[in-house]
């Protein structure tokens, strides 16, 4: 893309944009917010009308200012949602449905023989004949990179896929990426943890403000980048790391027992009071299952769970909430006001009582002092994504539990929300409140951890390993955030030293 | 200008002659149609109908389309996005006099563009003559000779950095020259100011190891590199406290060549940047540079207005700086070898 300026509704949206991806190369993009991504996304695939610049592809130009030939680029967006066709097996997906399939007669044996030598060269074992909605997320993505590779797609384009997968799958991935990229296929790999983008990419920008602010390549993605980038955010996260004081093993608050399922035996944990505990799961279809078992949606499996020595119906009694994936969207009563989507957590959800208007007024002047008066006056379809997170944690303080389960809380978050979603869940655990994290991915969790188990598969048995803060330095190196636990580490012994 | 262009002034003149004589052609039909056969019927009414609709689908079509194009090109050169001379290969014109008042002030611009380079040339001329190269390498060779018998090696070698830089600049006359002649040109200007600088400054070349032999090969314009190095290193690691680094990376693709040349230095604020890639892509520079004396920041705009006369709008020049942090200048260039250009013309290897 060469300065290209692009327009909606009068408002430049890409201003003055340069951007070149070459062939073979595996791309990383931070982006810091969200600005002008989906507008990039857009030029790059669907070649809308364009202010000024000029688009290139495979070294043609298939867009400019002047308005050519308005067809889609052969590129392929694999983001956390599947966009393999459900109800249709895998060979279907990759074969029958590409643009280019002529035949009359479709041959599944002759497909799926087709497809062999494919799964072998990235070394994966997927059963042709599985419908797509059986697959897990890390097969899933498989399938539609290999979709895209037998399409001819030459720009492969992954948006945030750390959240949906899980570490080992995410390794695994970005093998297969490098096995593509060697073969003359480019990617890029839209990230916002910087962690993740130096594990596989060859060169990465940073974007902040619908603009690259920098270019990285070579050795120099290995040094980092300045914490620049993101200071505010930076300096109150090592403010905290360094000002929170050591937890002692104090007597449990919750005991979580016999979480059983499919993959889960009998598995356990405790949480201490106002201390914040991770549970990462190294494997997706684990994560799923604990936390479908935790939410309560999976309601043959039910968790004991022993809050202050005493059993609780689980997210039936007050004293325990949980935060859903995606709160802004799961968790938000559209047909009601934002001050209403705050009061239903009071008194067993008795409407007679939330509904009150003394009662709406005093919740009213406290939460609007905490979360602004923006956020409570207005109509729920006016909030922006970071306003209804707030809004969905001013519910969950409102309601005063004693532990508060949040799951995946920084999925797709840029660093200005996940800035926020860090500071609220600050405010919980300055509250007093325990917090129990579930996540694939654990982002920015880390900071604010008192401790972490990570939870994996081996040889088809469960394994789990507890790592204490003071063990978070010796973490592998592409988790966020580690390097700044092994800087303290540093510190703290140069003091000790001096 | 192109022969197929299209006149608005004409069109509409056209519609307002074809819409009445529609009319005139419709009341006709109906009238006869009455007289002969006492009833207007279903051809006629179809008749009415077809004449009402195609009209403005005619003028919506035929004018007012155009015009919306006509208009975005106009608004794109007033912002700055186009020049005057791309304003005159618009496929529609208002009229043939506004078109003609375009290559007037298109004419105009271009003579004023040869003056200045005119008086560009005088001044490079005189400075040239005054400068006496021969008189001007010879006494460096001298200086060199006084201070190697006297001794003093690192003068010596600054003497012969100076005449070997100022003989590429100077009496080097070609246009194009290969990466690897601006390149050594770079290398000398740097030990240069490793005088002034010292180990402060330290500079990185890395090209792609899988095409250096062609990129090495490949021509770009004269004194490109050169005067980003030396912005570098003057906006950049001189403002500076400690320790400065300057990395110039050369990658190609089949038809481009990327050259990127990065500082560690104080680099510039998001305004100062937006407002230099909008000088760097903005036309309205060509018309300011022949109205206004050099001013700073001037180097990077002309060597991004030497690309594009030389190989075209779509190649050229983008920075990424961040303050305190960094600066990267990044250039387009096609990948062109000085046998594809005897063989193809400027098109490319």
């Amino acid at each position: 893309m060469e300065r290209v300026t692009y327009r909606a509704d009068g408002i430049n949206i890409l201003d003055n944009f340069s951007f070149h991806i070459a062939r073979g190369e595996i791309l990383g993009l931070q982006p810091l917010d969200n600005d002008g991504l989906d507008a990039l996304m857009d030029i790059i695939q669907n070649n809308p009308p364009l202010y000024f610049g000029f688009v290139y592809y495979m070294e043609n130009c298939v867009n400019t200012w002047r308005g050519i030939h308005r067809t889609k680029n052969r590129v392929t967006v694999i983001g956390s949602e599947s966009s393999l066709v459900k109800g249709m097996d895998v060979v279907t997906n990759i074969f029958v449905l590409r643009p280019g399939f002529r035949q009359e007669m479709i041959h599944r044996s002759l497909l799926s023989r087709q497809l062999k030598p494919f799964l072998e060269d990235i070394g994966v074992s997927i059963d042709p004949a599985t419908p797509v909605d059986h697959l897990s997320a890390f097969e899933r993505m498989v399938v539609e990179i290999l979709r895209a590779v037998v399409a001819g797609h030459h720009l492969i384009i992954l948006r945030e896929i750390g959240s949906v997968v899980s570490e080992n799958d995410l390794e695994q991935l970005h093998g297969i990426m490098r096995h593509y990229a060697a073969r003359g296929f480019s990617f890029l790999y839209i990230s916002p943890h910087y962690e993740e983008i130096r594990q596989v990419c060859t060169r990465m920008v940073l974007m902040q403000g619908a603009a690259i602010q920098m270019s990285r390549s070579g050795r120099d993605i290995r040094q980092g980048i300045s914490v620049m980038y993101y200071r505010e955010y930076y300096d109150h996260v090592t403010r905290r790391i360094r000002r929170r004081e050591w937890m002692d093993r104090r007597k449990a608050l919750l005991e979580a027992k016999n979480i059983s399922g499919e993959y889960l035996d009998h598995f356990r944990f405790s949480l201490y009071q106002g201390e914040c505990l991770i549970i990462q799961n190294l494997d997706m279809a684990i994560h799923q299952e604990l936390t479908a078992i935790l939410s309560g949606d999976d309601t043959k499996k039910r968790p004991e769970l022993v809050l202050g020595g005493r059993q609780i119906r689980g997210f039936g009694s007050r004293e325990v909430a949980y935060v859903r994936e995606d709160p802004a969207r799961t968790m938000i009563f559209e047909d009601m006001s934002a001050l209403e989507n705050i009061c239903i957590a009071l008194d067993g959800r008795v409407p007679s009582v939330w509904r009150r208007q003394g009662v709406q007024r005093a919740v009213r002047e406290e939460y609007a002092r905490l979360f602004g008066d923006d956020l409570i006056d207005r109509e729920v379809g006016a909030l922006t994504q970071a306003e209804r997170i707030r809004l969905v944690y001013a519910r969950i303080m409102f309601q005063h539990p004693q532990v508060v389960f949040l799951e995946q809380p920084y999925k797709n978050a840029d660093v200005k929300l996940r800035f926020q979603i860090y500071s609220l869940q600050e405010m919980l655990l300055n509250r007093g409140l325990s917090i129990v994290i579930l996540a694939v991915n654990i982002a920015d969790g880390l900071t604010l951890a008192d401790r972490l188990v990570r939870v994996g598969l081996n040889n088809g048995r469960i394994e789990t390993r507890e790592y204490l803060r003071r063990d978070f330095a010796s973490l592998p190196i592409n988790i966020p955030w580690v390097d700044v636990f092994s800087d303290i580490r540093k510190d703290q012994a140069a003091e000790a030293r001096g | 200008m192109k022969d197929d262009k299209h006149y608005l002034s004409r069109r509409v003149a056209a519609f307002c002659l074809i819409a009445p004589a529609w009319a005139v052609l419709l009341a006709l039909f109906a009238y006869l149609t009455g007289r002969f056969s006492g009833r207007f019927g279903f051809w006629g009414w179809a008749l009415v109908i077809v004449t009402g609709a195609s009209l403005p689908a005619l003028a919506y079509y035929w004018i007012y389309r155009p015009y919306c194009r006509c208009r975005d090109t106009v608004r794109r050169f007033i912002e700055g996005y186009i020049s005057v001379h791309e304003l005159r290969e618009l496929t529609s014109a208002v009229s043939p006099e506004t078109d003609r008042f375009i290559a007037v002030i298109d004419g105009a611009m271009a003579s004023m563009r040869n003056l200045d380079l005119s008086k560009r040339q005088a001044q490079y001329r005189a400075l040239q003559n005054q400068i006496n190269p021969h008189f001007l390498y010879n006494t460096l060779e001298g200086i060199r000779s006084e201070a190697l018998i006297a001794g003093l090696d690192s003068l010596a070698d600054m003497t012969e950095a100076l005449a070997t830089f100022f003989r590429y600049t100077i009496s080097k006359v070609e246009n194009l020259v290969t990466v690897e002649e601006e390149l050594e040109n770079c290398r000398t200007y740097f030990k240069i100011q490793q005088y002034r600088f010292g180990s402060r400054l330290r500079m990185r070349v890395h090209i792609d190891p899988e095409d250096e032999r062609e990129i090495l090969r490949c021509l770009i314009p004269k004194l490109t590199l050169q005067p980003i190095l030396e912005n570098s290193i003057i906006h950049g690691i001189e403002l500076k406290l400690g320790e400065g680094h300057i990395d110039i990376e050369i990658s190609r693709s089949q038809r481009r060549l990327l050259i990127s040349v990065r500082d560690d230095g104080v680099g510039m604020g998001r305004e100062a940047l937006r407002r230099l890639n909008g000088r760097l892509g903005s036309k309205e520079e060509e018309l300011r540079d022949m109205t206004h004396e050099a001013q700073g920041g001037i180097a990077l705009t002309n060597v991004n207005n030497r690309i594009h006369l030389i190989f075209g709008e779509e190649y050229g020049m983008h920075v990424y700086s961040v303050e305190g942090e960094e600066t990267t200048v990044e250039l387009t260039i096609p990948a062109m070898t000085e046998e594809g250009r005897a063989a193809g013309g400027e098109g490319g290897a």
